[in-house]
C-alpha cells in the first residue's frame, strides 16, 4: 500500500533532464520555421513527382512519404505559435537564398529516366542533412523547456529515419551499372556543394558552431541567445 | 470437308483468323487425345469482347462442338486483337474436356448448359491443370479464383481445387462428388440452380 | 519540374497500355451487344463471366488508384502557397497516401484474383480530370467527381465480394470505401470553404463537376437501373456531403450519358 501524503521529489531518479539548453524562444522558432519551409517543399516534390517516376514502386513510396512531410510540415506549423510567432508564414522561411538554390535543384528532375536523380537528390543529401539539424536541436535545446519541440522531433525523425532507409534501399536497387554508379554520385557532388554553401537546413550553425553556440554565425542578437545556458 | 470448320469463317468485329485457330486446333487436339476420326466444329461469337467470356464444349452427333465467346481469344491489352497463348490455353481446356466426354468417364455428365457454375468451374480446373502439363501458358490464380466464385472460399474448396488441378484422370460421379462436398462446407446460402454459360444472355439466341 | 504535367506524360513502365475511353464507346461490338438481351448488368456472381468482369474491373480500381495518387500528388506541387491554403496541401498529401495504399491493396487483391498487372488497358480519363489549372475546378473535378465515383465503385465491388462470399475483397473495398467517402467529404468541404463569399465561382466549379460526372458516367457504365454495372452509392456519398438533391442530379446526367451512348450506337431510348 502506498503512503499517498508521502513527499517526493518531481523528478524521478532516473530523470536526469536538465534546465539548460542551447536555444532561446526566438532562435527555435527560427529553427522550426525552416524546418516547416523544408518539409513543405519535399512533400511538394515528391507529390509532383508521383505522376513522373515509371518504377511502380518507387511511385508508391513517394506518394506514402509526401504525407510524412506534409504531417512534419503540420506539426511545425502547430509548435510557431507556441513559440510566440503568431503569423506563421513570417517564420516559413529557407534559412537563406542557398537554400532556395538547393531545392530548386533537388527538384529539377522531370524525365521519366531521372529517378535515380530524383532519389539521390532526396534520400543521400536532403535527408541526412534534416536528419543531422533535428538530431542537433534535440540534444542542445533544453530539454525541459523546449520539450514539446523534442516531442516532435522524435516523432518526425523516427520517420525521417525509415523513410531515409526506404528511399535508400530503392536507390540501391535502381543503381545496377558503372553508368548508374556515375550519374548518381555526380548529382550527390552538385547537391552537395549547393547543400554546403546554404550551411544546412537551418543555414551556418545548423549542427551548431565550434564555440558551441548554436546561433547562426554574425546573426546572433540577444534575443535570439537568450536560451543560451539557462533553457 | 476439313476435320476442323471455324464458324464464322471470316471475321469482320475482331482480328482474328480461322486458319490459324483452326491450325491450332488440329495441333492441340492430337495432344489432347481427341481421336482423329471425330470432326471437331467450332463457334466463335466475335460480338461479345472482354471481360464477356464463355466457352461451351460437348460432343454432338459424334463430333466435338466447341462455342466460345470472343473475349476467350482477345488480348487485353489490344481490343479485338487474337492473343494466341490465350487462345491456346482456352482451346486446349475445352478440346481436353470434349476428349472427357468422348470416353466412358464423363459419359453422364450433362450437357455444359445444364451443369452448375460450380461443377462447371471444377471440370474446368481439371483441364487446365492438364493443359499446363501439357504445355501450355495457364493461368492457376485466376483459375482458382474462379472455382472459389461457385465452390465457395473455404478449405475444403481449396482442397478440392488443388486435387483438380493435379488430376490427371478423374471421372464425372467423382467431380459431382466433390462439389457436392465443397457445397456442403460453404457458408453461403445455395446458388439458383442456372447453367454456367447463359445461353439467353451470353449466348446470341438470333 | 513544370507545373500542371499534361495526362501523355504520366510515367508508366512497359506493362501498361494505354487505351482511349473513345475506342470503347466507338467499339461496334458495344452496339451488336446493346441491342442483344444481355439481362442485367450489375456486377453478381451469378450473372454470365461474373469473374473475368470482376477482374476486369478490379485491374480498372488499381489503374485509377494510381491516376488518383498522381492527381492528389500534382495538387501538392502545382500550386504555390499564395493560390492554395496550407491545409488544402496538407489534406492532398494525405490523400496522396491513401491512394497509394490503395494502389498497394489493389496490387495484392488483383493477386488474389489472379490478374497480372497490364493484363488489361488502361484509360487515363480520370487523371485528365486532375490537370485543371484552377485549385477550385480541380478540387471538384478529383475530390467530388473521382472520388465520387470511386465511392460506387467501391461500393459496388464491396457487394460483389459480400454476395460472392469473397472476405478478402470484402473487407478491402470497405476499407476503400471509407477512404473515399473521407475525400469527397473533404472535396465537399474545400468546395464550400473556398467559395463561401463567391457564390458565382462555386456555380462555375460545380458545372465543372457535372461536365466530369457526365464523362465519368463513362454511357452508362454508371447508373442507378440493372442496365448499369456501377451502381450509385446513395448512402455514401451522403455520408461525403452530397445533398439528396445532388445525388438525384447525378442519376439523371447518368441516365442523359446513357440515353446519348446509346443514340450514337443507333439504338432506341432505354426504358
Amino acid at each position: 500500500m502506498t503512503e499517498p501524503s508521502a513527499p517526493r521529489a518531481a523528478f524521478a531518479p532516473w530523470d536526469r533532464r536538465e534546465l539548460p539548453g542551447l536555444f532561446g524562444v526566438v532562435e527555435s522558432a527560427r529553427r522550426v520555421g525552416n524546418y516547416k519551409w523544408i518539409e513543405m517543399r519535399l512533400f511538394e516534390a515528391l507529390g509532383g513527382w508521383v505522376a513522373t517516376v515509371p518504377e511502380l514502386d518507387v511511385k508508391l513510396v513517394l506518394g506514402r512519404q509526401c504525407y510524412h512531410h506534409a504531417w512534419h510540415a503540420e506539426l511545425w506549423n502547430k509548435r510557431l505559435p507556441e513559440l510566440r510567432e503568431m503569423n506563421t508564414e513570417r517564420l516559413t522561411q529557407p534559412p537563406n537564398e542557398e537554400m532556395v538554390a538547393f531545392v530548386d535543384a533537388l527538384r529539377d528532375p522531370e524525365a521519366p529516366e531521372l529517378t535515380i536523380e530524383k532519389l539521390v537528390g532526396v534520400y543521400r543529401v536532403l535527408l541526412p542533412r534534416k536528419i543531422a539539424a533535428y538530431t542537433f536541436h534535440m540534444n542542445a535545446t533544453s530539454k525541459i523547456t523546449d520539450a514539446p519541440t523534442i516531442r516532435s522531433l522524435n516523432f518526425i525523425l523516427q520517420d525521417e529515419l525509415e523513410d531515409w532507409r526506404e528511399g535508400e534501399m530503392l536507390l540501391q536497387s535502381l543503381i545496377q551499372t558503372p553508368e548508374q554508379v556515375e550519374r548518381a554520385t555526380r548529382r550527390q557532388q552538385e547537391l552537395e556543394q549547393l547543400m554546403v554553401g546554404a550551411g544546412g537546413i537551418t543555414g551556418p550553425g545548423s549542427l551548431g558552431n565550434a564555440d558551441g553556440t548554436a546561433v547562426a554565425v554574425g546573426e546572433a542578437t540577444e534575443e535570439a541567445s537568450q536560451g543560451v545556458g539557462v533553457g | 470437308m476439313a476435320r476442323v470448320q471455324i464458324s464464322p469463317e471470316t471475321f469482320t468485329l475482331v482480328e482474328f483468323d480461322a486458319g490459324v485457330i483452326a491450325g491450332i486446333t488440329e495441333e492441340l487436339a492430337a495432344k489432347a487425345g481427341v481421336p482423329d476420326d471425330v470432326d471437331i466444329r467450332i463457334e466463335i461469337d466475335e460480338e461479345l469482347p472482354l471481360p464477356l467470356t464463355g466457352a461451351t464444349a460437348d460432343v454432338v452427333d459424334g463430333a466435338v462442338a466447341l462455342w466460345f465467346a470472343g473475349a476467350n481469344f482477345e488480348d487485353g491489352r489490344h481490343r479485338t486483337k487474337f492473343d494466341e497463348p490465350v487462345a491456346r490455353t482456352e482451346l486446349a481446356m475445352s478440346l481436353l474436356r470434349a476428349g472427357d466426354r468422348l470416353s466412358d468417364r464423363f459419359a453422364a455428365a450433362p450437357d455444359d448448359e445444364d451443369l452448375t457454375d460450380g461443377q462447371r468451374q471444377a471440370w474446368d480446373t481439371f483441364a487446365e491443370g492438364r493443359a499446363a502439363r501439357l504445355g501450355e501458358a495457364t493461368r492457376r490464380v485466376r483459375r482458382q479464383y474462379l472455382f472459389r466464385l461457385y465452390n465457395g472460399f473455404t478449405d475444403v474448396a481449396d482442397a478440392a481445387f488443388d486435387r483438380l488441378w493435379s488430376a490427371d484422370t478423374f471421372t464425372w460421379p467423382e467431380l459431382e462428388e466433390l462439389c457436392a462436398r465443397c457445397a456442403a462446407a460453404d457458408p453461403r446460402p445455395q446458388p439458383k440452380a442456372r447453367a454456367a454459360v447463359r445461353k439467353e444472355t451470353l449466348k446470341s439466341t438470333g | 519540374m513544370k507545373k500542371i504535367l499534361p495526362v501523355d506524360e504520366l510515367a508508366r513502365d512497359s506493362r501498361f497500355v494505354r487505351a482511349r475511353i473513345e475506342d470503347a464507346i466507338t467499339d461496334p461490338r458495344q452496339a451488336r451487344l446493346a441491342e442483344r438481351n444481355t439481362g442485367s448488368a450489375k456486377l453478381e456472381p451469378d450473372r454470365p463471366a461474373a469473374g473475368d468482369r470482376a477482374r476486369q474491373l478490379m485491374h480498372g480500381i488499381f489503374v485509377g488508384e494510381i491516376q488518383a495518387l498522381e492527381g492528389a500528388g500534382r495538387t501538392t506541387f502545382d500550386f504555390d502557397d499564395e493560390e492554395v491554403p496550407f491545409q488544402l496541401k496538407l489534406d492532398m498529401a494525405r490523400q496522396c497516401w491513401d491512394e497509394s495504399r490503395h494502389c498497394e491493396i489493389s496490387v495484392k487483391l488483383a493477386e488474389h484474383m489472379g490478374t497480372e498487372i497490364g493484363e488489361f488497358t488502361e484509360a487515363t480519363f480520370l487523371y485528365e480530370a486532375a490537370c485543371a489549372p484552377d485549385p477550385l475546378l480541380r478540387l471538384t473535378g478529383v475530390n467530388r467527381a473521382l472520388e465520387g465515383l470511386a465511392i460506387d465503385v467501391f461500393n459496388t465491388m464491396k457487394e460483389f465480394g459480400d454476395s460472392s462470399g469473397d472476405p478478402v475483397l470484402a473487407a478491402c473495398e470497405d476499407w476503400m470505401l471509407a477512404d473515399e467517402v473521407t475525400h469527397v467529404k473533404m472535396g465537399s468541404d474545400w468546395l464550400r470553404r473556398l467559395t463561401e463569399t463567391d457564390p458565382e465561382r462555386r456555380e462555375r466549379a460545380l458545372e465543372f463537376q457535372r461536365t466530369v460526372d457526365k464523362l465519368f458516367s463513362l454511357g452508362g457504365f454508371r447508373g442507378e437501373t440493372d442496365e448499369n454495372p456501377i451502381q450509385l452509392a446513395r448512402r455514401f456519398r451522403e455520408m461525403a456531403g452530397f445533398s439528396s438533391d445532388e445525388i438525384d442530379e447525378l442519376s439523371e446526367v447518368a441516365t442523359e450519358a446513357q440515353q446519348e451512348a446509346r443514340a450514337a450506337a443507333g439504338l432506341a431510348p432505354s426504358s
